[in-house]
């Protein structure tokens, strides 16, 4: 049988694309070069490959585009498959590629069904490092996959179920039960609230009444120890002859300011009449001032003093008239010095006139004669004057003098200083006038300080008896306050006169006291000799309408809760009415009476949600968890090759104890497994995975127990994949192919001669198996090998250097193939 | 969707476990589980929910 692999991958992915003819074939690779996969990719053809995990398929049916085979196994046969990996479908419960959706199948050129081939063809690959420890945990593994992933799928559905719970719940508004629940609650407990209230009101208005009644007792019990009859009427004629006495009193006093009032009236008319004078004056007084500061203003404009009439006072006017005197003096000094220089001015000029007259009638005769010698200041110089040159000079003075003449006539200086005299004589008669303003300024003070204290206080004259009629006022008063005291006094002695009149005895008194009290003096724990006062009676009145208010306020709260409560029963009705007619909602109301009131109806449904909910969460999925959890334990204590604690659930534990024991016992106890791996023993007893034991009986019937792990080692390891090839032996296809994966390492235990003898026992004797294939990594240097093979040649002759020759023959070629495919195969003959 | 029934078929011991399981469990309660381990969508949910309804009597006398 030889086998062809065609195929299409992405990068990364290899298969070995030929095993050569023969029955026993080994194929030396390094890793990665597809040994493993080409074999299985015979076991997914033929229906035996179980993938470990999704992943491992998802990553292989992306990886490969198509995969062709062709098994040639002998010159008439020739099955050819497609696989089409491109719609390839997992079944997750077996782990393996659903049949239907492997690919084309062929023999000899005609389609066949995928069920035929796989009954005429099976490919098998036996793992070298499997032992029954790993295959148990293995088994176990399985298991827990499957339980775990129902659980996660339970899970899952009980989050959707709770999701759609809610939903409906929603829907159904089911959460106004929990609302109506406790507001009737709430209703129930203010119920009982306000008959406790009433019954408390109750009996503290009747302890209040009590009260009441016992405080009346109680203060004409006092009324009879502070009064008695004799002395109130002796008090009574006491207080009369009092108030008879005060009523007098208050009469003399009433005269007495009569008098008084009288007096002053009279003097009042006199302070009126002087008062009228000084008005009348004072009015003169002011108008004169008025009028005479009027003129004084003109007079004073008039001689320029610039004065407002609110500033006009004596003082000031004193002071700018005498400012003004003074001025006007300076002025006429002035003057008088101007017309004196005028007269001298004049007599000058007549002078001139006179010498000028002389020096023209003697000029004849003093012809260029020097008349006149001088110093003249001016040029700091003597000079000698002829006679006309001194008539020149005069007449130039003569004309100078005349000029200054002409400027300043003596009328006009005159004239000034006539009106600087009448000035002078005005301000003299200001001075007057100012000094008569001042005097009735001076005379008007005392009128108007007369005036103010007649208007302040109507005049002195009667200030001492208004403040006796004050005094007198004041007494009276408080004698009337006595008198109506008095009269009162007579009126209280008159009513406790009356009262004790129509009083109860005191003995009778004591008894109604005696029947009140006892009710009450238990309840508040009062002493017989207590007395009730007001104060005590009005703390229960206290008590009392606290009670009312709280009373008041929880009947308001149950009314308002009764209506919130009758809303939602109506909406709770709405709601059932709506969803029993709903096709999305009426399958949770079957079997449910018709007649039921909504609320009791929409209860049911809640607690049947809540029922479901309940049931997946722990009947369904917390039974699956306690299985996957006891699972997981076995698993633990195969790995840890002992128990290392309980099981969490015992009962569970011991239920997969004994089904797994079966299931192992089908497995194991085959003649296959007997005589390779349990080789001296007649049968398994029993499987304790708890505490990782085997039980085996030998033919004595001798019972032996063994750890599983015992059976871990490499030669039993060994032992382990031999029954598994015999096992396969025995499948009943017509052509059959066995893959010896991983026995690299077992090979380092066994020989290669004990495997060989093992598989032509177990294998090719009665042809069971019609062809093995060895998977192992590379091994031996080859190169070496030939070189070695080479020195070999120079010592052996004939037929030994013949097989030497032909052995290096084979070596050259494989390592040629290695270099080439990474791999490379050989047949060894079998006998 | 894991089809509980093929798990079954293809794990003779899982099979077991769950016979173990559903041990004196009636068809609706096993239906009930089988519902609930292969539905997961909303359409499920209420299936699984009108089943658990229907059956209610007997799924929860069981338990009692």
């Amino acid at each position: 049988m030889k086998v062809n692999i065609d195929y299409d991958s992405g990068p990364g992915l290899r298969i070995i694309r030929r095993v050569i003819d023969g029955r026993l074939i080994w194929v030396r690779g390094f890793n990665g070069v597809g040994k493993t996969l080409a074999a299985t990719m015979l076991a997914i053809a033929s229906g035996g490959h179980k993938f470990e995990h999704l992943k491992e398929f998802e990553s292989l049916k992306h990886a490969l585009k198509f995969v062709n085979i062709s098994i040639q196994v002998d010159e008439k046969t020739e099955f050819l498959v497609k696989l089409s990996p491109q719609k390839w479908e997992f079944l997750q419960e077996a782990m393996t590629i659903d049949n239907s959706t492997l690919g084309e199948f062929y023999l000899d050129g005609k389609e066949m069904s995928v069920e035929d081939f796989q009954r005429q063809f099976q490919a098998k690959i036996v793992k070298g490092n499997e032992t029954l420890s790993t295959q148990i945990q293995e088994m176990i593994d399985r298991n827990i996959s499957v339980f775990r992933e129902w659980e996660e799928k339970t899970s899952l559905s009980l989050q959707l179920y709770a999701d759609f719970v809610k939903e409906l719940s929603i829907k159904l508004q089911i959460g106004r039960l929990d609302t109506l629940r406790e507001k009737s609650s709430e209703l129930g407990r203010l119920r009982e609230k306000a008959l406790r209230l009433q019954l408390q009101k109750k009996e503290y208005e009747t302890i209040v009444e009590s009260l009441a009644a016992l405080n009346r007792i109680d203060s004409d019990i006092e009324f009879y120890e502070q009064h008695n009859k004799e002395k109130l009427q002796e008090d009574l004629a006491k207080t009369r002859e009092e108030l008879d006495d005060l009523r007098g009193h208050v009469s003399e006093l009433g005269e007495k300011r009569g008098d008084l009032r009288a007096t002053i009236r009279q003097e009042i008319v006199t302070q009126q009449q002087a008062y009228d004078r000084l008005l009348r004056r004072s009015e003169i007084l002011k108008e004169r001032i008025r009028s005479g500061k009027l003129d004084l203003l003109k007079t004073l404009q008039k001689l320029e003093i610039s004065i407002e009439l609110e500033a006009l006072d004596p003082e000031a006017v004193t002071s700018e008239i005498n400012a003004k005197k003074m001025e006007y003096r300076q002025s006429e000094i002035t003057l008088k010095k101007q017309r004196e220089d005028i007269f001298l001015k004049r007599s000058l000029l007549e002078t001139a006139d006179h010498i000028k007259g002389i020096l023209v009638s003697e000029q004849d005769k003093l012809f260029d004669e020097v008349v006149a010698e001088g110093y003249l200041e001016s040029i700091s110089q003597r000079i000698e004057l002829t006679t006309n040159e001194l008539r020149d000079l005069v007449e130039n003075r003569t004309l100078s003098i005349q000029k200054k003449l002409a400027g300043t006539p003596v009328e006009q200086v005159n004239a000034r200083l006539k009106r600087l005299s009448d000035l002078r004589r005005k301000c003299q008669s200001v001075l007057r006038a100012n000094k008569t303003l001042n005097r009735q300024i001076d005379e008007l003070g005392p009128i108007k300080r007369r005036i103010e204290q007649f208007e302040i206080m109507g005049g002195d004259r009667t200030e001492p008896a208004s403040q006796m009629i004050k005094e007198l006022d004041g007494e009276i008063e408080k004698t009337q306050f006595k008198i109506f005291e008095h009269e009162n006094r007579i009126q209280e002695i008159n009513d406790n006169i009356t009262k004790i009149e129509t009083m109860p005895s005191l003995e009778s008194l004591d008894g109604q006291r005696e029947n009140l009290f006892a009710p009450i003096s238990e309840k508040l724990m009062l002493d017989k000799a207590q007395r009730i006062t007001d104060d005590f009676i009005r703390i229960q009145k206290q008590t009392t309408e606290k009670l009312e208010y709280e009373l008041a306020e929880t009947i308001g709260s149950q009314s308002r809760l009764e209506k919130e409560i009758a809303a939602i029963r109506r909406n709770i009705d709405r709601v059932v009415s709506e969803a029993t007619l709903n096709d999305e909602l009426d399958f949770l109301f079957q079997s449910i009476e018709k007649e039921m009131p909504p609320t009791e109806k929409l209860e049911i449904v809640r607690k049947r949600l809540e029922a479901f909910l309940d049931y997946v969460d722990l009947e369904i999925l917390q039974n699956i968890k306690e299985v996957d959890i006891t699972l997981e334990q076995m698993l633990e204590f195969q790995k840890q090759k002992q128990a290392v604690e309980e099981y969490q659930f015992p009962k569970i534990g011991e239920t997969l104890e004994k089904i797994f024991n079966a299931e192992f016992l089908r497995n194991y106890s085959r003649r296959d497994f007997m005589e390779h791996v349990f080789r001296g023993f007649e049968e398994i007893v029993g499987f304790d995975l708890k505490n990782n034991e085997i039980s085996l009986r030998d033919s004595e019937g001798e019972i032996t127990t063994r750890l599983i792990s015992a059976f871990s080692s490499g030669e039993k390891a060994f032992t382990f994949a031999l029954a598994m090839i015999s096992l396969f032996g025995r499948e009943t296809a017509s052509h059959k192919i066995l893959f010896l994966d991983e026995f690299g390492a077992l090979l380092d235990f066994v020989k290669e001669d004990v495997l060989l003898k093992e598989l032509e026992r177990e294998v090719f004797r009665d042809r069971k198996i019609e062809k093995v294939v060895i998977l192992l990594p590379v091994k031996f240097d080859l190169e070496k090998q030939i070189s070695e093979l080479s020195r070999l040649l120079e010592f052996v002759e004939g037929d030994e250097k013949d097989r030497t020759r032909s052995t290096m023959r084979q070596l050259s070629s494989q390592a040629k193939d290695l270099k080439k495919n990474g791999y490379y195969q050989y047949e060894t003959q079998i006998s | 969707m894991v089809k509980f029934d093929l798990i079954l078929e293809h794990n003779p011991c899982i099979r077991e476990i769950v016979e173990v399981l559903l041990a004196n469990k009636s068809p609706s309660v096993q239906e009930l589980i089988k519902m609930v381990v292969e539905g997961t969508d909303q359409h499920a949910a209420k299936e699984v929910l009108k089943h658990f309804v229907t059956y209610e009597k007997h799924i929860m006398g069981e338990e009692s």
